[in-house]
C-alpha cells in the first residue's frame, strides 16, 4: 500500500473538508456581522511550502509558470478604519494557509502605493 | 477572451511592450472559445478524438485541470454546456439583451480529459465541452509578466479583463513600494480597497458583469455553478482574491463564489490565499490576512451599498 507524504495528506484532508463545505452549502451564512474588525498588526510567520497533489484528477500535467517563493515581509501597520469591516475567520480550518502560506501566497509590498496603477474587475 | 487588456512594462528596452501585445493576440488566437479557428473551438469540435495541440494549449488545460483538482470541482473547466444553455452563446459585447438558449447536449466530464505533453495532445471525452472561462485570462497574464521579466523588464503588469499579475519594480521607484491595484466594488464607483502587491495575481468575479436575461425571463450570470448547472446563487455579489498567480487567483475567485463566504473562508485559508468578498447585501467581508495588502480603507458603507445595488438592479 502505497505511503504519502505529509503533505499531501493534508491537502487531501483540506479537499475532503473543500468537499464537505460544499455539500454544506445552503448560501450565505451570516458569520460576520457580529465580529469586530481585527486587523492584525503582528508580524506574518515564515510560510511553509506545500506541494499539492491532485487526488481526484486524471494526472494532470504540472503547470510551467513559476513557483513565487513565500517571502516574509514585515505588515503594513494597522490604518484607522472609519467603519469597521468585518474579516472572516474560518471555523474548521486546519490552518495551512494562515499559519504558513503555501505557493498560493501573494507577496505584500513593503511599502504601500496609495495611488492604484490598475485594477482588478469582474470581466465585463 | 472577450476582454480589455492593459500591459505596464518597467525598465525595459523599446519594443518589449509591443511584443507583449503580440503574444497576448497569440493567446487569444489559441484560446479564445469565440473564434471558430482557435485551439480551444477546434478541440470542442474534435469529438472526442485526441487532438495536436501547440504548448501553450497543452499549459493551459494542464492548469485548468489541476484548478478543477484542486477545487475539488468547484472550479471546473467542462460547463461549457450550461454556459450555453444559460444563453452565452456568442462574445459578450455581442450578446443581446435576451439571447436565445442554445441546444446543446454538452455536459461535464473533466475527470476524463486526458493530456499527453510528450506526444502534445489532448483528448475531450464525447459530448464534453472545455472552455477555460476566466483561467485563460489570468494565465495568460502570468505567462506575458513572466516573459517581460525574462526578456529584461524590471517590472511588468499585465491585466487581461480584470484578472492581473504583477511581478518587479513597481512604476514609482520607490525601494520595496509594490504597485497599487484597486479592487472594484460593484455597488459603489469608489473602490473597496487598494492592494499593495509585491509579486503575485489578483482576479475578481462577480455576478453583476456579463449578465443578461434568459430565455425563461430570469437574471442569468456567466458564473455557473456545476453542481447544478445553472448561475450561482450563494449570497456573494463579487469575490477579489489575491494569490500567488493569476490563474490561481482566477480559480479561487470562482471557487468562493459558487461556495459563499463560509466554505470560501475555509478554502481560502488552506491555500494561503487572501480575499475581499461583498456579499449580495452589500457588506465587505475580509480574510484576515487581507491586512497585509490593504493600505487604505474601504469607503462604502452597507447602507450606501444598498442604495447602488439598487441603482445597478434599476
Amino acid at each position: 500500500m502505497p505511503t504519502h507524504p505529509p503533505s499531501q495528506r493534508r491537502h487531501a484532508a483540506a479537499q475532503a473538508r473543500v468537499a464537505t463545505a460544499l455539500l454544506s452549502l445552503g448560501g450565505f451564512v451570516g458569520i460576520i456581522g457580529a465580529m469586530a474588525a481585527t486587523r492584525t498588526t503582528a508580524s506574518t510567520t515564515a510560510p511553509v511550502p506545500a506541494e499539492t497533489s491532485a487526488p481526484t484528477a486524471p494526472a494532470p500535467a504540472s503547470t510551467t509558470a513559476p513557483v513565487q517563493a513565500p517571502v516574509q515581509v514585515p505588515v503594513q501597520a494597522s490604518v484607522q478604519m472609519p467603519v469597521p469591516v468585518p474579516t472572516i475567520a474560518p471555523a474548521t480550518s486546519s490552518g495551512t494557509g494562515s499559519s504558513g502560506a503555501s505557493r498560493y501566497a501573494g507577496t505584500p509590498a513593503q511599502v504601500f502605493n496609495q495611488q492604484p496603477v490598475t485594477r482588478s474587475y469582474a470581466s465585463r | 477572451m472577450g476582454s480589455d487588456a492593459v500591459v505596464i512594462v518597467v525598465g525595459s528596452r523599446p519594443g518589449l511592450a509591443e511584443r507583449a501585445r503580440e503574444r497576448l493576440d497569440d493567446l487569444e488566437s489559441l484560446w479564445s472559445r469565440f473564434r471558430p479557428d482557435s485551439e480551444v473551438s477546434l478541440l470542442n469540435a474534435s469529438g472526442g478524438q485526441p487532438m495536436e495541440v501547440s504548448g501553450e494549449t497543452i499549459h493551459l488545460v494542464s492548469t485548468a485541470l489541476d484548478a478543477w483538482s484542486a477545487t475539488g470541482g468547484a472550479y471546473d473547466p467542462t460547463v461549457l454546456g450550461d454556459v450555453l444553455r444559460a444563453g452565452y452563446t456568442v462574445s459578450f459585447e455581442s450578446l443581446p439583451a435576451t439571447p436565445a438558449l442554445a441546444r446543446t447536449n454538452l455536459r461535464i466530464g473533466a475527470g476524463g480529459i486526458r493530456v499527453d505533453p510528450v506526444s502534445q495532445t489532448v483528448q475531450l471525452p464525447p459530448g464534453v465541452g472545455f472552455d477555460p472561462g476566466g483561467i485563460g485570462k489570468g494565465l495568460a497574464a502570468d505567462m506575458v509578466v513572466a516573459e517581460l521579466i525574462a526578456g529584461g523588464a524590471e517590472g511588468a503588469c499585465v491585466n487581461v479583463g480584470g484578472d492581473l499579475r504583477v511581478a518587479g519594480r513597481a512604476p514609482d521607484g520607490v525601494p520595496g513600494a509594490g504597485w497599487g491595484i484597486g479592487v472594484e466594488n460593484p455597488f459603489s464607483e469608489e473602490p473597496a480597497g487598494v492592494l499593495g502587491l509585491a509579486d503575485g495575481g489578483v482576479a475578481t468575479s462577480s455576478r453583476l458583469r456579463r449578465r443578461w436575461t434568459g430565455g425563461d425571463g430570469k437574471a442569468a450570470h456567466h458564473l455557473i455553478d456545476p453542481r447544478t448547472g445553472t448561475p450561482a446563487d450563494s449570497g456573494l455579489a463579487a469575490v477579489t482574491i489575491v494569490a500567488a498567480q493569476a490563474w490561481q487567483a482566477e480559480m479561487l475567485a470562482k471557487a468562493v463564489f459558487l461556495t459563499g463566504a463560509t466554505a470560501g473562508a475555509v478554502l481560502l485559508d488552506d491555500f494561503g490565499a487572501a480575499g475581499l468578498l461583498i456579499a449580495d447585501e452589500g457588506s465587505i467581508l475580509k480574510t484576515t490576512n487581507l491586512s497585509s495588502f490593504l493600505g487604505d480603507a474601504p469607503p462604502s458603507t452597507i447602507a450606501g451599498a444598498r442604495r447602488a445595488r439598487e441603482e445597478v438592479a434599476s
